[in-house]
């Protein structure tokens, strides 16, 4: 039962080799060339898929993506567009949404209830009884989705390109063409990209028995390849209009992003179905599918078919079919207007074609869920059954106009057309062709040769004006190709299964406008879009609302045009990673690394289990002597008369007591009085100044210091030495002992105090040292340059090697950190903590004449709700307490764990959490765990650790 | 790609910048009538062409750019730092 057609040489396939595939088990057999569905066509396939509701017989309506009824996927893929889908040798597809596969397909069964399946039947369903939900979204959920997804498939990327060129075309049709020609002439640089696997368009379906088009695709076609500014790319779609003239075309091997200055829309029409009782049966399509069926694919759409022509140039169309093999039994005319086709019917009656008016169609009737018939009612009021198994409509016309409406444009009804036209278009932007309304071959060819010569123009080309044509008078689409029937199931969405009736109750309910008809009805929301079911709803509701199509208007398309697989949106990995000086001496001492931001840090040193590698690092450094890398750390260096105006504006202190050569712990607030950053100052002279941020701010606090400065209009110099110097802690009761066998100076606790800084010589090489105590024990913080940096710490590692210094990591410095009950900004701290709720009021100076968020720090001083407190639990029960475990009170929420960890030095859990203030009195907090397990913890003061700061005191 | 021509720099991409729309500087002091909340958080949100600060982060200066919210349309940029 073979639907192939013998061979042409205008088709698309190649017969010389074959492709065989799978669907639905069966084996099937398709040229190369072919797609899924001309090849299961050709093979006589007639169901292909099954609707998403009530799971009717369905097959391809468009043959062009502008439907999506046939859904197919494989094991390894979704999502398959079998209309445009070249078969894979050996692929086995199945489609999707059916239970128990396509033909027994269980969820038929569903169709007999949809009468219980309105629009919007589940806004008003499953909610009542209450208990019963759980279930009813069992079973929906299991119900719906077209496809699945297999996890364990290979993720894969594609490269994307970035492409900048003058003019993009959208669409190698007959108006895209004759637009890429005339910009060659221009010298413009020009791509034109079209979806199909050729261009050509309707040249290649349509007019292809026009004398005067065949001439043109022949000189043309052929010329492009040789263009030399013009580009073209088939196969790539343009997926949508995004700011600054920047269009993706997505193609076999991915996204092209192509930046435009001018761009030309050629991208033709969907051609609209006809509503009718049964009207998405298989074996019912658009007429234009079975052009592209029998012109590229030379398949069969049907044995006998009826051609249902609601506008002029059905007549033309058929008659071109009838010439390369269509058995057409009847052309039903359903003119819009009496005699407005008379001259076509007289035609086509001449050719031997049977012609029959009707004022409606009644029904297409099933049978096994095939067409078999339709039934009319015609001029003469007589009902009349035509026995066919293929209905091709061609009712009119719909613009492709998403990337205009995209750039800016509106869509107006023009009624002489009856259709849609775009309208108001931005400069820049440019319709041609069929989108524009222009149905008439050589009228198609002068408005893409305008639209070019208008773009080149735009773009500043001195050239005269070519006028565009001017659209005809004469409607080519029906106005209401709408037949009601009492017995419903006439479908004006195929992806959603909308009926009629839907509409109406939308419409009665309250629904009544475009935008609410549709997320009432979910009427183009489905995979297609609304393409092919858009403008029908518009007739529709305008008939409902007795008002024009025009008054209704149109939703807003929205990118993508076609789906956009997530491997092609992804790109090719761009990971920056940035090492510090030291990082091959972390990976000699093998160091575990970790992304942090784009940095890679050493979480911990060595081999075995995280909590072994901390537990040697943290006895290093309370016991002899540990070495840290904190390059990461933003470093600025300020240089002015204006140094302290800007810091005290910055942070929230005063900087007065400051001395020179000494620092201080920072911290800085924003607008609102909320936390964002902390560091150490230190002042070397009134006018030099030396600032630590923490490593993920450093850019923004670098970026608000030159903002302030710049609105200040400060005499000061800004200079951000993040990245070009190298800095480390060396830390632990030993650590004087080993900086001072590599430097020659004092390191006396007279000469080198806590919190001093001084410019030492170590190793020969020249760094800054700081005196800091964020682990709690006696240690440096050692700054030089990015070059010299690894000298130093090896130095370090040689000099503290016979006293056992060790490396610590990130890791490590958070337990030992969170012993000394210090914060660290963004895990102790939040997007609305401020100063006061973590113990850092002393840090905040009002006092001072102008600071950034020094009003809501005001305000904010005795509003205070919540606080940081320390807690210590020494029996766990064996549960786990994590970070941002729940604080409660019965039923209460009072915060939040935020740091948690086992102290060796307490031997217990200790922690930090943030909860709302409570009573002075209050000992213990209720912690519950992540499986809703409450654990007792009592509140202690913090540090746990060397509360009175001894370790800092040197002998 | 939206690109605009910004002094020193020569023509940009946007997306290079980060922008602080409306970062002005604390008042030395609150008019009687507006509280710190209102201060930090009420805004005219009203399509208009505004004044904004706009910081190149590779060269790290800071522009003011006057734009129109609605059309996203920009008028001209000068360095903020007179």
């Amino acid at each position: 039962m073979s639907r192939r057609l013998p061979p042409r040489p205008e088709e698309w396939i190649d017969r010389k080799v074959k492709i065989d595939f799978w669907f639905e088990g069966e084996k099937f057999s398709a040229y190369k060339g072919d797609v899924i569905s001309s090849a299961l066509i050709a093979n006589g396939q007639k169901i292909l898929a099954r609707s998403f509701k009530y799971h009717r017989a369905r097959s391809t309506v468009s043959m062009a993506n502008h439907d999506a009824n046939v859904i197919l996927e494989t094991l390894t893929q979704t999502n398959i567009r079998a209309d445009v889908t070249h078969p894979s040798a050996g692929a086995r597809y199945q489609a999707v949404n059916t239970f128990g596969g396509l033909k027994k397909d269980l969820a038929q069964i569903l169709n007999f209830f949809s009468a219980l399946l309105p629009v919007g039947f589940y806004y008003k369903a499953f909610y009542r009884p209450r208990f019963l939900f759980p279930l009813w979204e069992k079973l929906i959920r299991g119900m719906t989705g077209l496809g699945k997804v297999n996890s364990d498939t290979d993720s894969w990327r594609q490269a994307r390109k970035q492409l900048f060129v003058d003019v993009l075309i959208v669409g190698a049709g007959p108006s895209g063409i004759a637009a890429a020609e005339y910009l060659e002439k221009t010298g413009l640089k020009t791509i034109i990209a079209d979806e199909n696997d050729r261009v050509g368009g309707t040249l290649g379906y349509r007019h292809n028995t026009d004398q005067s088009a065949q001439q043109f695709k022949d000189a043309t076609i052929k010329n492009l390849d040789n263009f030399s500014s013009v580009s073209t790319l088939p196969m790539h779609y343009a997926a949508g209009l995004y700011e600054g003239g920047t269009v993706p075309i997505v193609g076999p091997d991915g996204i092209k992003e192509v930046h435009t200055k001018a761009l030309i829309i050629a991208t033709g029409s969907y051609e609209q179905p006809a509503v009718f009782r049964n009207n998405d049966a298989p074996g019912i399509i658009l007429l234009s599918a079975a052009e592209r069926l029998m012109n590229r694919y030379s398949v069969l759409p049907c044995e006998s078919a009826v051609i249902l022509a609601g506008n002029p140039e059905a007549y033309e169309r058929a008659k071109n079919l009838k010439k390369i093999g269509l058995r057409i039994v009847a052309i039903i005319d359903l003119s819009p207007v009496p005699k407005v086709h008379e001259k076509e019917i007289a035609d086509a009656r001449k050719a031997g074609i049977k012609v029959t008016k009707i004022t409606s169609i009644v029904e297409a009737s099933l049978r096994k869920g095939i067409l078999d018939s339709i039934t009319v009612i015609t001029e003469h009021n007589q009902t009349e059954k035509i026995p066919c198994d293929g209905i091709l409509m061609s009712v009119g016309w719909s613009p492709a106009s998403s990337l205009l409406v995209q750039a800016g444009a509106k869509l107006s009804y023009l009624t002489s057309l009856e259709q849609v036209i775009p309208d108001e278009i931005p400069a820049g932007t440019y319709a041609a062709g069929q989108v524009n309304g222009i149905h008439e071959f050589k009228s198609k060819i002068d408005d893409g040769v305008a639209a070019a010569n208008e773009a080149a123009r735009f773009l500043g080309c001195d050239l005269p004006i070519i006028p565009r044509p001017k659209r005809e008078d004469r409607a080519h689409s029906h106005p209401y190709p709408v037949s009601a029937h009492p017995k419903g199931k006439e479908f004006v969405d195929f992806d959603e299964d909308i009926q009629l009736n839907d509409l109406r109750t939308s419409w009665r309910e309250g629904f009544n406008s475009v935008e609410l008809m549709k997320r009432y009805s979910t009427i183009g929301m489905g995979p297609s879009q609304g393409k092919i079911s858009n403008m029908n709803g518009v007739r529709v509701l305008a008939g409902l609302n007795k008002k024009s199509p025009g008054a209704i208007g149109t939703t807003t398309p929205r990118p993508f045009t076609h789906p956009v697989a997530i491997g092609a949106l992804a790109g090719q990995r761009f990971r920056r990673y940035w090492r510090t000086p030291m990082h091959q001496c972390h990976q000699r001492m093998a160091a575990n690394f970790e992304e942090n931001g784009h940095w890679l840090r050493p979480m911990t040193y060595g081999a075995g289990s995280m909590q072994t590698l901390i537990e040697k690092e943290y006895a290093a450094v309370r016991d002899a002597v540990g070495i840290i890398d904190v390059s990461t750390l933003g470093k600025v260096e300020l240089f002015g008369p204006d140094c302290i105006k800007l810091l005290e504006y910055a942070y929230t202190c005063k900087f007065d007591k400051l001395r020179t050569d000494m620092t201080r712990y920072i911290f800085m607030v924003d607008g609102s009085g909320v936390l964002i950053d902390d560091g150490v100052a230190a002042r070397f002279s009134d006018d030099h100044f030396y600032i630590t941020t923490t490593s993920s701010n450093a850019h923004t606090v670098v970026k608000q210091l030159r903002l302030f400065s710049d609105l200040l209009n400060l005499d000061i110099a800004i200079v951000d030495r993040t990245r070009q110097v190298g800095a480390f802690n060396v830390a632990g009761p030993l650590s004087r002992e080993v900086l001072s066998k590599i430097t020659s100076q004092s390191l006396s606790e007279a000469d080198f105090p806590y919190l001093a800084v001084r410019e030492l010589q170590i190793a020969n090489v020249k760094a800054r040292v700081m005196r800091v105590g964020f682990v709690g024990e006696l240690g440096y913080e050692i700054h030089a340059s990015a070059n010299s940096a690894q000298t130093i710490w090896n130095a370090l590692i040689e000099a503290g090697k016979p006293l056992g210094i060790m490396p610590f990591g990130v890791e490590t410095q958070r337990l030992l950190r969170l012993e000394k009950g210090h914060i660290i900004l963004g895990q102790d701290t939040d997007g609305m903590t401020t100063p006061f709720e973590v113990n850092l009021g002393w840090g905040v100076n009002l006092k001072k004449e102008q600071s950034i968020g020094k009003n809501s720090l005001i305000h904010l001083k005795t509003q205070t709700k919540r606080q940081l407190v320390g807690f210590e639990c020494t029996n766990t029960r064996k549960l786990e307490i994590l970070e941002s475990n729940l604080i409660v009170e019965g039923d209460r929420i009072l915060g939040r764990v935020t740091s948690v960890s086992y102290s060796p030095h307490r031997k217990g859990i200790i922690g930090l959490a943030m909860i709302d203030s409570i009573d002075a009195s209050t000992e213990q907090i209720c912690i519950k765990d992540s499986q809703g397990n409450l654990i007792d913890a009592q509140i202690v003061s913090t540090p746990f650790y060397d509360p009175e700061n001894l370790r800092q005191l040197t002998s | 790609m939206k690109f605009f021509e910004f002094p020193l720099l020569g023509t940009r991409a946007i997306s290079e910048f980060v922008p602080a729309h409306d970062d002005v500087l604390e008042p030395i002091n609150l008019a009687d009538n507006i509280s710190a909340g209102d201060w930090v958080y009420e805004r005219d949100s009203v399509p208009k062409i505004t004044t904004e600060f706009w910081y190149h982060s590779t060269s790290q200066i800071w522009f003011k750019v006057e734009r129109n919210t609605g059309t996203n349309q920009i008028y001209s940029a000068e360095v903020l730092r007179e």
